[in-house]
Formats: structure tokens, C-alpha cells, sequence
């Protein structure tokens, strides 16, 4: 038997959309109609009604005339509770409002149009078996037709980070973790004279747009897609600029990109102004052309991050909230310094891949740092440093009057872009030197991307300007797959290293409740692991393991079956344990990083996750352990 | 998204308030006590004490004159929610810190994503 076989849910640094980290087993699948009559049949025998009725075209919910609750139920038939299901509903005729699922949360159903085969993703969370779908606000009159209820067996992760995030991508490059959409402009490439509208003094032909100069104000203009409260990659090229510029503007009003130069150009820029016009405004009497004009929306918040840094195969990397308190990360222009020490702006290619790093040159006997209302407490302040030629040595520092100079050990820069840390403790307010070469020799440095966080290990970089900011915590959760989770017995299997050895719990869980849940977790001890397997309340596993080094990747499994507990490490048994209880089926309903109630969050780099409904023997569990 | 901007005389307070708002939970397990995000809360960042006047320093960094703060403790708020801060919370104009991907002076309800040219 392969150990391909049994496995119910393998998630790997693979697909990805904004919320979502897609599984690669199992396939989505959408189950039987558990619904009886979800189109609606008269004279209608399965549905209860409450201010609702079943007509011939539907099922009416209608509050309009009686006031007050609203809604059609059925009582389903078989297990419901702890699964994932799809909605599949047609809307026939809508006051504009929409209805709403009665669920353990509120779950609209778009009802505020008319529409066919529309679809909602859920997990089951009533106690009980009612499928019950009901007004949401007064004076609702909506009729859908059609409804179809199927299980969904699906393990791709919810993911929720709410802010933006970077990661090291597959060229060694810092930027960040986004979704970019598809083209929005029509005939960006100017093939045709079509689709734009023109002031007197643009032209399209031979394959771009031109500006003659002849007007000192002239736009070209296109209407693309409501921009508002949206992101948006704006790219294209200009060429034979003798004259003035050209603005590039989404809705006219926000910020506007300013091309004056001839080359490509490429800008990320959000839009708040409620607009749907792409313009691209010669001024100044703009003689010149523009061609290929893309914008193409990206998506930042919530996207999982597959991370390249340390090289190899990539991972899902889940990190804790920082905040940067360097407020100009990639401007070194506003910092501290002394006697002749001099920063000089953009010398160099930095790690995001443009011209943004700046060149400090700092002898011994001069300093060169910035001032930070951290408070107390231990923090890590990191830095991309690299040289010209050769090598140089400098330092990292904290300093204040009150505590006085802690400086790191002696670090060696050349000439590839390396990022060197420091951890130091602090009581006040201190000064942070991300380069210091006091006692050295010191020389010319290309520095970018400073961070001070609060923290004993660094995260990824946090880019600043202008104030302090602060990149969410990461979570990764996918509820109501119990079909998908053998209680009763299985392996669990991940690939995956600590970000940091700091004495905190870091939990991957198999979760059905407080009192059932099945835990592996990074714990407090120096390098050390522990699973814990509560049945019923009841801690029925309960082991400790001491690894070397838990910021290696470790390939782990864990087997659990009634008397029959295992756990291997890299192709060695930890231990085992042979008078464990485990849970009725259909118990464990949750994978989830941290302890399934969003507490003892997993920090961490995942390369792999692998569940089995089956307690593999241990010659598989070493196979699939073994490095 | 929403993202409050919030000022307290002390930490406590400020913990306090948050707490009996149901923003976080305070749990114990292992033996380790921990703040979990409730009810829609993204993040909640302390900021501390927000400097007015800098301070100054001389050429080998030690301080001439020391900052001067405004009042109290300051602290972000994200979340899904809505809540009434009352007093609590400030309208900054120069904001000292933001969430990565959103405007430095964002501050309210429905904010969207960061007016920025790269």
C-alpha cells in the first residue's frame, strides 16, 4: 500500500487565493442533496412555515404584512453536525433584502437581486439537525426556488491575517504575499484607435497613444471597473518623452503615478475615491507615448504566505503580530548621526528588487542610529546590510543613558545582502544603531529594510514610512471536516520547524472541543514538544519529547488508536504508549494551528501536513518520517 | 474593517475597558496565561506613551533634554466589529502608527486599504 492511499488531507505550500490555503487532497466534492423537496412541490408536505409560504414558483418569505420573524425550516435526515455544506439556491423574485441562514453564526444568502444557482460555503453549526433559512431584517419579501443542500468535503484552510504581509519569494526577493487579478484595461497595447476617449491632442496609432504637447492639460480616458477601496498594479511603458509628464490616475482624484521619464513603469497604488476612470493626463505640455497600459487589481489582506527564505523547497509561514517601530525602514535619510558620518539616498538594488537602499558611510568615532519610544523590554532589531567589495565588520547596538551600550558581537558584511539581528534588552526609551563600528574600522555600508520589534526572535521585514506599523497575526483553521477525520484512529503527520526556541506554546490541533481535542505543540521548555490528547474531558495522551534544535524542520507523526499511541520523530520513535482512549467517530471536526479556540497560536514555517484515517503501522510511520 | 484609535489614562484602564468590551479573552492554559482575540478583533496594538516634543541628544547619543509625552496610553484597535469608545477615542490627525496595507491616518469604520504609490 502506498502511504498515498489512506491519506484523507495533505495541505502543502501550493494554491493559494486571498482567505484561503487550497488543500491538494482531498479533491472538493460536493455530496448528495440532503434537502427533501427543495423545489418546492405543492401541496408542500416537508417544509414548516413561519410567515412564509410555498407557492408555485417557490418559497416566499415574506414580513411585510406580519411583522416579525420570518423563515422555512426543514428537520435533514442522517449526520449534519461538524460538516461542511454548500447551499445551491435560485432567486425568483426580492425586495432587495437578503435572507439569512440560521446557523451557530449570521450566513446571508444574496438574495437582494434575482439570480440562479447562487452558493453558500458553510460549516454546520447548529446543535441540531433544522436547516433553517429566514428573514434578516423587517419588510423582507424574497422567493427562491431550487434549494439544494450537499456536503462539501474540502480541507483547504481558512486564513485570516486582516493586514498585509511580506514573504522571501522563489527569487530570493522581499516583496509582498498578494493575489493579482486579471486585466482590466481593454486594448492597453493601443492595437486598435478604439476604446479610449480622446482629448484633441492624443493620437493612437502604430501601436501606442501619443501626446503632441500642443495643450498644456489633455486627457485619454477609459472607463475599467470601480476602483473604490481597492488595490491595483498600474504597469505600462513611455517612450520619446521630450516634453512635460504624463499623469497615470484611477478615478482622477488619489494619488496620481507621475511618468516622466521614458522605460517601464510599475505602481501598487490604492484607491479610496469612489471612481471608475482610468485617465492618463498629459501636463505640462506632455509630448510623448504610452503603450501597454495594464491595472490589474491585487489583493494583500489575508493572503498565506509561501516563503522561500533559507532556500529549498518553499513553506506556509505562519507568524505571530509584530509591530516595526522603525518608522522609515527604507529611508535612512532621517536617522541620527554624528561628526562625518553621512547616509546618501537609493544607491543600490535592495532585496525587494528596485533602487531603494541606501549607501551609509560611517567611520570609527562616529554613530549612527535613531532614537525609539520603545519602553521596556527585550527586542529584536534586524537590518539588510551588505558592501561594494570586500568586507567590512560593524556592530549592532541599543543604548541609553540608563542602561548604556549593549552591542552585539562583531558581524561581517559583503557583498551579497544578508540580514543580521540583535536582540538586546532594554528598561527606557533607547537609541537602536543598526550598523556601529565603534572600535572598528568602519566605511561605506548599503543598508535597507531596518526593523525593531518587540520580540526575541525577527519576523519577516515590515516596511515603514512615516509611522510605526503592524503586521496581524497569522491563522490557519478549516472547520466541519469530520468526514475527513477518523476519531477513532489515524496519523498525523507535518513537516515543520519553530520560528524561535522562546519558551511559548505553539499548538497544531484536531479539535472538537474543549474537552476533546487531540494537540501537538511546541512547549515552554528549552526544545521541547508535547502532545496531549483529551477524550471526553480526560487527558488520555500526555507526552513530552526533547528535539535539538526545534527551528530545524522535523518531519513528525503522530499515531492514535485506542491503546495504541505513537510518536515519531525524523525516522525514530519518541515514545508510545499502549492504554489510550480515543473518541467516537465523527468527534474531532477541526484542523486547526493553534489549540482550536484560537489560543497557543502556531509560529511557525509548515512545509507539509498530511492526515491519515488509518493508524499506520510503524514501519510506515518511520518510511514517512524518515528525512 | 474597522480600526479604533483609543487613549486611556494607564494601561489598566486601558486593558480594563478592552476586556469588558469583549475584544479579547484572558485564558490560562498550561500553565501559561494568555490574551485571545474575541468577538471580531483582528489585532490590538499598545502603542504606550506617544511622544510630542522629542527629546535631544548629544553626539554620542546620551539624552540633553528628556521627551515630552502626551497624557495617557494609546493603543489601535482592528476589528469587524463596532463599538462606542466614548471618551476613549481620538481622532489623531498625524497618526504614529498604522496596520500594514492601510492608510497611517486611518481611523474609523469600513476603512479601505493604503493610499500608496510604490
Amino acid at each position: 500500500m502506498s502511504l498515498l492511499d489512506d491519506v484523507s488531507i495533505v495541505v502543502t505550500p501550493n494554491g493559494y487565493k486571498a482567505g484561503e490555503l487550497y488543500a491538494v487532497v482531498p479533491v472538493p466534492t460536493e455530496g448528495a442533496d440532503v434537502v427533501v423537496d427543495g423545489d418546492f412541490p405543492l401541496p408542500n408536505t416537508a417544509w414548516s412555515l413561519t410567515n412564509a409560504t410555498v407557492e408555485v414558483n417557490g418559497a416566499r418569505v415574506n414580513n411585510t404584512i406580519v411583522a416579525g420573524f420570518a423563515a422555512f425550516s426543514q428537520l435533514l435526515s442522517g449526520t449534519v453536525i461538524g460538516k461542511q455544506f454548500v447551499l445551491t439556491y435560485d432567486v425568483i423574485a426580492t425586495n432587495g433584502k437578503d435572507l439569512v441562514l440560521d446557523n451557530s453564526t449570521s450566513l446571508f444568502l444574496n438574495t437582494s437581486t434575482t439570480g440562479i444557482n447562487r452558493k453558500l460555503y458553510y460549516t454546520w453549526g447548529r446543535g441540531d439537525n433544522y436547516l433553517v433559512i429566514k428573514r434578516a431584517v423587517a419588510d423582507t419579501d424574497v422567493t427562491i426556488d431550487n434549494v439544494i443542500l450537499q456536503e462539501y468535503t474540502a480541507a483547504d484552510m481558512d486564513v485570516t491575517r486582516a493586514s498585509a504581509a511580506t514573504r522571501v519569494d522563489e527569487n530570493g526577493l522581499v516583496n509582498y504575499a498578494e493575489i493579482v487579478g486579471s486585466e482590466e484595461v481593454t486594448n492597453g497595447d493601443f492595437a486598435t484607435d478604439s476604446d479610449w476617449s480622446k482629448a484633441s491632442n492624443w493620437t493612437i496609432s502604430g501601436g501606442s497613444a501619443s501626446s503632441d504637447g500642443v495643450s498644456a492639460i489633455s486627457n485619454l480616458s477609459q472607463t475599467v471597473v470601480d476602483f473604490t477601496g481597492k488595490t491595483f498594479l498600474v504597469e505600462g511603458v513611455a517612450s520619446n518623452i521630450t516634453q512635460g509628464f504624463a499623469y497615470i490616475s484611477l478615478g482622477g482624484s488619489d494619488l496620481q503615478i507621475v511618468v516622466d521619464s521614458n522605460g517601464a513603469f510599475s505602481h501598487t497604488i490604492s484607491i479610496s475615491t469612489a471612481n471608475s476612470t482610468l485617465f492618463i493626463s498629459a501636463r505640462n505640455n506632455f509630448i510623448g507615448s504610452i503603450d501597454n497600459v495594464s491595472v490589474k487589481e491585487v489583493t494583500r489582506d489575508n493572503v498565506p504566505r509561501i516563503d522561500y527564505s533559507g532556500g529549498g523547497c518553499p513553506h506556509i509561514l505562519a507568524e505571530p503580530m509584530r509591530t516595526n517601530l522603525v518608522t522609515y525602514s527604507e529611508d535612512f535619510t532621517t536617522w541620527t548621526t554624528t561628526g562625518s558620518a553621512n547616509v546618501t539616498s537609493n544607491t543600490t538594488i535592495s532585496p525587494d528588487g528596485t533602487q531603494n537602499a541606501d549607501t551609509l558611510d560611517l567611520l570609527a568615532g562616529d554613530y549612527f542610529y535613531k532614537p525609539i519610544t520603545s519602553g521596556a523590554g527585550t527586542f529584536t532589531l534586524s537590518c539588510y546590510v551588505k558592501v561594494l567589495s570586500g568586507t567590512l565588520d560593524f556592530k549592532m547596538q541599543s543604548f541609553s543613558g540608563t542602561d548604556g551600550a549593549n552591542a552585539s558581537s562583531v558581524f561581517t558584511a559583503n557583498t551579497n545582502w544578508q540580514r543580521f539581528e540583535f536582540t538586546t534588552t532594554v528598561t527606557v526609551d533607547s537609541n537602536f544603531y543598526p550598523v556601529q563600528v565603534s572600535g572598528l574600522v568602519g566605511g561605506d555600508f548599503e543598508i535597507w529594510g531596518a526593523q525593531l520589534e518587540l520580540g526575541s526572535y525577527p519576523t519577516s521585514m515590515i516596511p515603514t514610512s512615516g509611522s510605526t506599523v503592524t503586521r496581524n497575526q497569522d491563522q490557519f483553521s478549516r472547520d466541519g471536516i469530520s468526514s475527513l477525520i477518523n476519531s477513532t484512529e489515524g496519523v498525523l503527520f507535518v513537516e515543520m520547524a519553530a520560528l524561535a526556541n522562546d519558551s511559548t506554546n505553539r499548538m497544531i490541533s484536531l479539535y472538537g472541543s474543549g474537552n476533546d481535542k487531540l494537540t501537538l505543540f511546541y512547549k515552554t521548555a528549552s526544545n521541547s514538544m508535547t502532545v496531549q490528547g483529551f477524550v471526553g474531558g480526560s487527558l488520555q495522551i500526555n507526552r513530552t519529547i526533547t528535539l535539538t534544535d526545534i527551528t530545524q524542520f522535523s518531519k513528525i507523526a503522530l499515531r492514535y488508536k485506542t491503546n495504541d499511541f505513537a510518536w515519531y520523530v525524523d525516522g525514530v520513535k519518541k515514545t508510545d504508549d499502549t492504554s489510550t482512549n480515543t473518541w467516537r467517530a465523527n468527534t474531532l471536526t477541526k484542523l486547526s494551528f493553534d489549540d482550536g479556540s484560537s489560543g497557543n497560536p502556531l509560529y511557525a514555517k509548515v512545509k507539509q501536513l498530511k492526515l491519515y484515517k488509518e493508524a499506520l503501522t510503524n514501519s510506515e510511520l518511520i518510511t514517512l518520517t524518515t528525512i | 474593517m474597522n480600526i479604533y484609535k483609543l487613549q486611556y489614562d494607564s494601561k489598566a484602564e486601558g486593558d480594563a475597558d478592552l476586556l469588558a468590551k469583549g475584544t479579547y479573552e484572558v485564558i490560562t492554559e498550561e500553565g501559561v496565561t494568555q490574551d485571545v482575540y474575541r468577538n471580531g478583533t483582528q489585532a490590538i496594538v499598545y502603542i504606550g506613551q506617544i511622544v510630542e516634543v522629542p527629546a535631544t541628544y548629544d553626539k554620542d547619543g546620551n539624552e540633553l533634554t528628556p521627551p515630552i509625552y502626551y497624557a495617557g496610553v494609546f493603543y489601535d484597535l482592528m476589528t469587524t466589529e463596532e463599538y462606542d469608545f466614548g471618551i476613549n477615542e481620538v481622532l489623531p490627525l498625524n497618526c504614529v502608527h498604522s496596520f500594514l496595507g492601510y492608510a497611517k491616518n486611518a481611523e474609523g469604520t469600513d476603512i479601505p486599504e493604503e493610499l500608496t504609490i510604490e
